[in-house]
């Protein structure tokens, strides 16, 4: 596995005294029996007590195991530890095996996912009647989370957003643990994400009552959904979460077809690891989304690269544009591109974002082309296009180096993600070549 | 957006902040949309909410950018070829040898890059950047990062090395130019030296006067002499340290004056030698160096040092009447304990190879190693390598010249796969296998490898050391 960056690393860190304590830490005279293997990192950090404590991380995950007492999690030593691994400096070395107290907790937990896996595969195969019940049951649970959350959104301003920003974690991750319980993922990983946005963000008084906006819509249209048509439901039910099986997928809309690969990303955040790719249909010219999850030790699916054309089954799930598929059958790669295409500004990116909202409110990612690019090296960094208007770049922490080094400060066509109204580059073509950032 | 559009979100993020329980809920603006009938106050805010967040989403318009920053200027060298990119992109992403092997390729593959004149793509020109964190890999990578890589630092203040250690270079490249003239020419290069000498501040001079170890000669005396003089106690320490290589100095026979009455030959059938301690210094040997030590130190034992240092090694084989290895069984044990070190310095420094010798047999030393000539030094590495000594062998064996001959590479070879207990050795000479193992004992690296068994750490070690070769070969390969 390719190691990651310090940004990845500092990234995962419950807030930013983690992050400084850990930097205190990276001393390699604190650590021994370090060592790293494709997925395991481990090592036994000195620390006030008597025996180090012992420091496992699992990298697919990434799932993290210490032995220290702190409750913030991941903790101080955890993050120290893939600082050092990063850095490359040789205070982890890589190893063949991993050390016994690292590969029993690994052991562990393949177990547990083991079992779980095992579990799903032995279930009953369907029974109409029985399927239409537990819908039913499904949709009286939802509906009831769903008022539960309307109750909880009106004491939110009835108290206040300021008061809101004062309450616990707990507070928000007991709301999120309902959402889960009332098959609501969706929203719940959201309400987690706002625990921590309440504080780490500037905007966080527009932030919160914008998104507390959002759901209060989400709990309306959900009592209107019958009025709603088949591709705002489909957004709807994205938002909050709802799966859609993969068989019913492909049995509803298939279809073969040549693909350039845009552009792709993988996010490192949290428990879920996600993989965007970004496929245009070189036939209609239509613009298709690839989403694909792997989560504890399930390997995710090998990523498509940037500028090359493969042909494959795609089919699309039901909502609006842009629409997700998924790979029917193994993409081939039958070519190369270097070009994007057809190319816009920053005016027709939010155009597109506003016709995006126009046709569902929930879900408020683009894919967008932008000719002649300039990045701007700032706080924040930004794009500028030839028309002199600017996107600041989604701040994820990862710094826009390479697109710096590649353009050279020169306008280029770079292809990436309007999310939230911000820009996240995900490929330029430079050279005569597309390059994934 | 519109400004009272603003000024009503504003009035309504007012309300939200304190709540419902104590505000008002502003009034829509005209926007076409008619407030639901029959909300309360907590609904009427959510519903503003969900309004102001479509609309001011919805509604955006482009922001106008800063002026862009200057372009990078043209690159004026051709990026690497292809394979050696391949290469470099394995180095620096995914690390296939551990630790030091691992900058020693990387500087392996920038200084070929140099040589032929090309550069780093700037792809990979973030990773590099990041990578280099040492001193070597720096020097190395600044000549191949090219236009658009210093044009890159220039922005990140975390490789401002690019640029800033130009500056310390320019320093560094007065010392280079004066070693490398004192190679050429020594009296050029004490000249360049004491051109500059009254204006340079006390850490320049003390480092020029360092320089003049390279060529250093009888001509430098009158020079490092005056430098006794110098207001810098740096500058001073310097200079004695220099003198003490010149053995036919005026500072070296003073110190043989001072040395003398300190030797005395005792008993009769065993002859033995025995050494006092000096009196305090008087103002003249405060000039050449024997100064207060400070707290810590036993003063005399301090300035016995330097006056052994720094006095000809012929005082002792002329008051002993005997040769240097005579000389060195006559200390008694104590005294011996005392001076090797300062007569091991004196040796080494005026590369006196029979002394070298003769000191040698009691305690080998780095230093002493480095005077033998190549095949004798490791005759003599090699009679001790073993299984057993290769523990107390490993600085030694990590200093000796790389790569290491024939035979000693394959007496270590042998050493480290024989025996399980070597462990602390392998780990000692983990980063100096991959550069010493000479090229024709690869195949026998392949054999211990495969004979290694369960020991992981001796595998991944010896597999560093094959894949350390190829890859420095490939680099070779890939520019030519």
């Amino acid at each position: 596995m390719a190691r990651w960056t310090e940004a990845h690393v500092t990234k995962l860190a419950p807030d930013d005294a983690s992050v400084t304590a850990a930097r205190r830490l990276t001393n390699p005279a604190l650590w021994s029996d370090t060592g790293s293997t494709e997925i395991l990192v481990w090592g036994k950090c000195q620390g006030s007590g008597k025996s180090p404590y012992q420091v496992s991380v699992d990298l697919a995950g990434p799932a993290f195991r210490c032995s220290c007492p702190s409750r913030k999690f991941p903790c101080k030593h955890a993050l120290a530890l893939l600082l050092l691994w990063v850095r490359g400096g040789g205070a982890v070395a890589d190893a063949e095996q991993a050390a016994a107290f690292a590969q029993e907790w690994a052991d562990g937990r393949a177990e547990k996912s083991g079992a779980r896996q095992a579990r799903a595969e032995t279930a009953a195969p369907p029974d109409p009647a029985a399927q239409a019940k537990r819908l039913e049951e499904r949709l009286a649970l939802m509906s009831a989370g769903l008022d539960d959350f309307g109750v909880w959104l009106r004491d939110l301003v009835r108290a206040g957003t300021a008061a809101a920003r004062q309450q616990p974690y707990a507070w928000w991750d007991e709301t999120a643990a309902r959402l889960v319980d009332a098959q609501l993922p969706g929203l719940a990983e959201q309400v987690r994400t706002m625990a921590g946005d309440v504080h780490r963000r500037e905007d966080w008084a527009d932030h919160l009552l914008a998104v507390s906006g959002r759901w209060w819509a989400a709990t309306r249209a959900w009592t209107m959904r019958d009025s709603l048509d088949a591709d705002g439901l489909a957004d709807l039910r994205t938002y909050l979460g709802w799966a859609r099986p993969t068989a019913d997928v492909k049995a509803a809309d298939s279809y073969a077809g040549t693909f350039q690969v845009l552009g792709g990303y993988r996010s490192l955040d949290g428990r879920l690891q996600q993989q965007r790719t970004w496929l245009r249909d070189e036939s209609t010219g239509e613009v298709l989304l690839v989403l694909d999850f792997s989560a504890g030790m399930t390997p995710m699916a090998t990523p498509q690269l940037a500028g090359t054309v493969v042909t494959a089954t795609v089919s699309r799930y039901p909502g609006t544009p842009p629409r997700r598929v998924l790979f029917a059958d193994e993409p081939v790669v039958t070519g190369t591109v270097a070009t994007l295409g057809e190319a816009g500004s920053v005016t027709s990116a939010l155009e597109g974002r506003s016709a995006r909202l126009a046709a569902g409110p929930w879900l408020d990612r683009v894919p967008v082309t932008l000719g002649g690019a300039t990045l701007v090296a700032g706080a924040p960094p930004s794009v500028r296009d030839g028309a002199g208007d600017r996107l600041d770049l989604v701040d994820d922490g990862v710094a826009p180096w390479s697109l710096l080094a590649l353009t050279g400060g020169h306008p280029a066509d770079v292809f990436g993600e309007l999310e939230g109204g911000r820009f996240r580059p995900l490929s330029v073509a430079v050279d005569g070549r597309l390059v994934a950032l | 957006m519109s400004a009272t559009l603003d000024e009503w979100w504003g009035q309504l993020r007012a309300a939200a902040l304190v709540g419902t329980a104590r505000r008002e809920v502003p009034p829509l603006p005209a926007l076409g949309v008619v407030p639901r009938e029959g909300a309360t106050r907590e609904e009427a805010l959510l519903d503003a909410a969900a309004l102001g967040d479509a609309v001011r989403r919805a509604g955006r318009v482009p922001d106008p950018a800063p002026e862009p920053d200057d372009q990078a200027p043209a690159e004026t060298l051709a990026v690497a070829p292809s394979n050696a990119v391949q290469i470099l992109e394995l180095l620096v992403t995914q690390g296939p040898v551990a630790g030091a092997s691992r900058g020693v390729l990387t500087v392996h593959w920038f200084d070929t890059a140099a040589a032929a004149g090309r550069v780093v793509p700037p792809r990979l020109l973030p990773q590099v950047l990041d990578l280099a964190t040492t001193s070597a890999v720096r020097r190395a990578a600044r000549a191949v990062v090219g236009e658009r890589g210093r044009w890159l630092a220039a922005r990140n203040p975390d490789w401002s090395w690019v640029t800033d250690e130009g500056r310390a270079a320019q320093a560094a490249d007065r010392l280079s130019a004066i070693a490398a003239l004192r190679h050429a020419d020594p009296d050029a290069g004490r000249a360049l030296v004491e051109q500059t000498w009254s204006t340079d501040g006390a850490q320049h001079r003390a480092s020029a006067v360092a320089a003049l170890v390279v060529g250093l000669g009888p001509d430098d005396e009158p020079f490092l002499e005056r430098c006794l003089d110098d207001r810098a106690r740096s500058v001073r320490e310097e200079a004695c340290r220099l003198l003490d290589r010149l053995p036919g100095s005026a500072r070296a026979a003073r110190m043989a004056d001072r040395l003398r009455p300190l030797l005395t030959i005792h008993g009769t059938l065993r002859k033995h030698l025995e050494l006092g301690l000096p009196d305090d210094p008087d103002e003249a040997a405060v000039r050449d160096g024997l100064v207060d030590p400070g707290p810590g130190v036993s003063k005399r034992t301090r300035w016995l040092h330097q006056i052994v240092a720094g006095a000809p090694l012929e005082v002792w084989t002329e008051v002993a009447r005997a040769e240097p290895a005579k000389v060195v069984a006559m200390l008694r044990p104590d005294d011996a304990l005392v001076v090797t070190g300062a007569l091991t310095a004196a040796a080494a420094g005026r590369h006196d190879l029979t002394w070298a010798r003769a000191l040698m047999r009691t305690s080998p030393d780095t230093r002493l190693l480095a005077l033998l000539p190549a095949d004798e030094r490791e005759r003599h590495l090699l009679a001790r390598v073993s299984a057993a000594q290769l523990g107390a062998l490993s600085t030694e064996l990590a200093q000796a010249p790389r790569p290491w001959g024939p035979d000693l590479s394959r007496a270590v070879l042998a050493a480290v796969g024989s025996d399980k207990t070597t462990g602390h050795a392998v780990r000692a000479l983990r980063d100096v296998l991959p550069t010493a193992l000479h090229p024709s004992t690869l195949p026998a690296v392949e054999k211990a490898m495969h004979a290694a068994g369960d020991d992981t750490f001796l595998r991944t070690t010896l597999r560093d050391v094959l894949q350390f070769q190829s890859l420095h070969r490939s680099i070779s390969e890939a520019f030519r």
